[in-house]
């Protein structure tokens, strides 16, 4: 049992609801910023094809404002350049190959020359002219939710100045005014020093307040997910203690029938003298019960564990539901020589049928269907097995021509410890148990079981698995 | 006709087991503890171990020891039987079976579930002594 390692880090934040701590970090976890960084490639290649058919447009004048088609070509060509540079070393940043460059680290690269490109690209559309200061606020908001605190204030100063660079640029007269709407404004603003001090400010003010009311919000929810972690782990290790308490308690409970078996081979075998007659039956009796004690100590506790699992406690993988089928109707078979009990292959079974299982569990509940069924079948029977599909769902079919159920207890069989009279008279040993056990891992892999049964003329038990592909669907995204 | 080392806390499996293998010309040591099993094993110097999984002291002392012992020059060839009361067989979803024993996780030769048939026992040292 290797342990399960993961890489995820854990998530957590530390911001107070009035305002965030001194040098506390916030993390997300890795893959969900790795996955963040491909997302906002895509989406600035999406602005690329903009501004590529907007420059277009501009050069041949149908545009209805004056752009300057160099300007905003540039804008367009550095956005391309960087975002193709981020493609292309995107994937070894993902992978953890560029020791240096970590993905938040990159993620601030790469905001940083988004916030150039708006700069630029604000100067070219007019400055106050249209709203593209807006756009650094989108920025602003994928910083805060990745970065540390600290990392994202400072980026939010930086987008402040990149935003305001324009408006101070034209204002001092380093860059000539543009305009798209042919109207005065820029150039108003740039002549008045009140005028832009308190643009500067403002755009300042509202990407500080933009930075705080998302940190706050980015806060909380940091907060939930660490306390749903926190449950999760705990959750973990109840789960674990109760698997090292349910394996304690076994061999508490096994261990003393394996010393008293140990002893009865022993003297069966003669190795404290010969045996009488009648003690060796006495011997052997001791033994077959001490066998039957074993069993149900297995299968109360092996209940009693599926009881509180979830399935998410269990490993699900695909496999060939035929496959592991017809190792358990193997051992099935061996139980029923020794009745004459024959198990055989339905010429409808197919060869391949795929189902998301817990191997383990599954190879419990198909044991004790088989079981029941060459159990409570007649000397000399005959028990047929099958695995079919359909759109349905992949069926596991096990019919007997035994002593079947009477129809008013069909529905209590899952039941624990219950059993009908017909089936205590035919087998007085039995525990009650295996069919509660079955209805148990029928749950856990969300299928579904049938039964049809006919008294004195035998059972038929179908249990119906979703293709790999509709189980858990609810729970995908 | 073979030294052999049983380490195991239960007396009653110790001794059904000492019946047999000493009726059949073996020489039987016992340990019930694995606290100090390398100097033991060493001081004991048997052909073949039957090791316990789980101890008083540990669950899964057996394996503790076995690994010990396997990274032990002067002990790591001596064959060892694994023994425990749960084991796949069992359908628990924390039982073992033959196939986990690995270099690394289970140096062991061979794992069983107790009880053990007495035959099965005794063929099963002959083919490791062999």
């Amino acid at each position: 049992m290797t342990p399960k390692l993961t890489d995820d880090a854990r998530g957590h934040s530390v911001f107070r609801w009035w305002t965030p701590n001194d040098g506390d970090e916030v993390r997300l976890r890795r893959r969900e910023l790795q996955d963040r960084i491909w997302w906002s490639v895509m989406v600035r290649w999406c602005f690329v094809v903009v501004g590529a058919v907007a420059t277009a447009l501009a050069a041949v004048g149908v545009l209805p404002v004056h752009v300057s088609p160099v300007l905003l070509g540039g804008a367009t060509g550095g956005l391309a350049l960087t975002n193709l540079v981020y493609s292309l070393i995107g994937g070894r940043v993902r992978d953890g190959r560029i020791p240096k460059l970590t993905p938040r680290r990159f993620l601030l690269v790469e905001v940083s020359t988004d916030f150039a490109v708006l700069s630029v690209l604000s100067y070219a559309l007019g400055v106050i002219e249209t709203p593209t200061v807006a756009l650094f606020l989108a920025n602003i908001v994928l910083l805060t939710l990745h970065c540390t605190w600290k990392q994202s204030l400072v980026m939010t100063l930086v987008a402040g100045f990149f935003a305001s660079a324009p408006v101070v640029l034209t204002g001092t007269g380093v860059i000539p005014v543009e305009s798209v709407l042919h109207s005065d404004l820029p150039q108003r603003l740039a002549d008045n020093a009140t005028l832009m001090t308190g643009y500067v400010l403002g755009v300042f003010i509202i990407f500080v307040t933009c930075w705080y009311v998302v940190a706050q919000l980015a806060a909380g929810l940091q907060t939930r997910e660490r306390r749903l972690q926190e449950d999760y782990d705990r959750v973990v290790k109840v789960g674990e203690q109760k698997s090292r308490a349910t394996l304690r308690a076994t061999h508490e409970l096994k261990a003393p029938l394996a010393a008293i078996k140990s002893y009865v081979y022993t003297m069966r075998d003669g190795y404290t003298g010969e045996l009488a007659p009648g003690t060796r039956k006495v011997i052997l009796r001791i033994g077959e019960r001490c066998d039957l004690l074993t069993h149900r100590i297995s299968q109360i506790i092996h209940l009693a564990n599926l009881k509180t699992l979830e399935w998410s406690q269990l490993n699900f993988q695909v496999v060939e539901l035929p496959a592991i089928f017809a190792e358990e109707v193997e051992e099935a078979a061996i139980q029923g020589r020794a009745r004459k009990v024959t198990v055989e292959w339905s010429d409808q079974s197919i060869p391949s049928a795929p189902i998301m299982a817990s191997v383990s569990e599954l190879r419990a509940m198909l044991s004790n269907i088989l079981l029941n069924a060459v159990d409570y079948s007649r000397e000399g029977g005959v028990v047929t097995v099958a695995v079919t599909s359909d759109v349905g769902g992949v069926h596991c079919t096990v019919s007997d021509r035994g002593i079947g159920i009477p129809p008013e207890c069909v529905g209590r069989i899952f039941e624990d410890h219950f059993r009908t009279d017909n089936a205590v008279r035919h087998r007085p040993n039995g525990s009650g148990l295996g069919m509660a056990i079955v209805a148990e891992v029928v749950r856990l892999h969300e299928a579904q079981i049938s039964v049809t049964s006919k008294l004195e003329e035998g059972t038929t038990m179908t249990v119906t698995f979703p293709h790999p592909k509709a189980f858990r669907r609810e729970l995908r995204p | 006709m073979a030294r052999i080392l049983m380490i195991d806390d239960d007396p009653d499996i110790v001794e059904s087991l000492r019946m047999v293998l000493e009726a059949n010309g073996h020489e039987v040591h016992e340990l019930a503890s694995t606290r100090h099993v390398v100097a033991d094993v060493k001081e004991v110097a048997p052909d073949l171990i039957i090791l316990d999984v789980m101890f008083p002291e540990d669950p899964q002392a057996g394996f503790k020891a076995a690994r010990l012992l396997h990274q032990e020059p002067a002990v790591r060839d001596i064959p060892v039987i694994l023994l425990s009361a749960v084991n796949q067989r069992s359908k628990l979803a924390f039982g073992f079976s033959d196939d986990d024993i690995s270099e690394d996780f289970m140096p062991v030769q061979r794992f069983i579930e107790k009880p053990i048939e007495p035959q099965l026992l005794l063929d099963l040292i002959a083919e490791l002594l062999r």
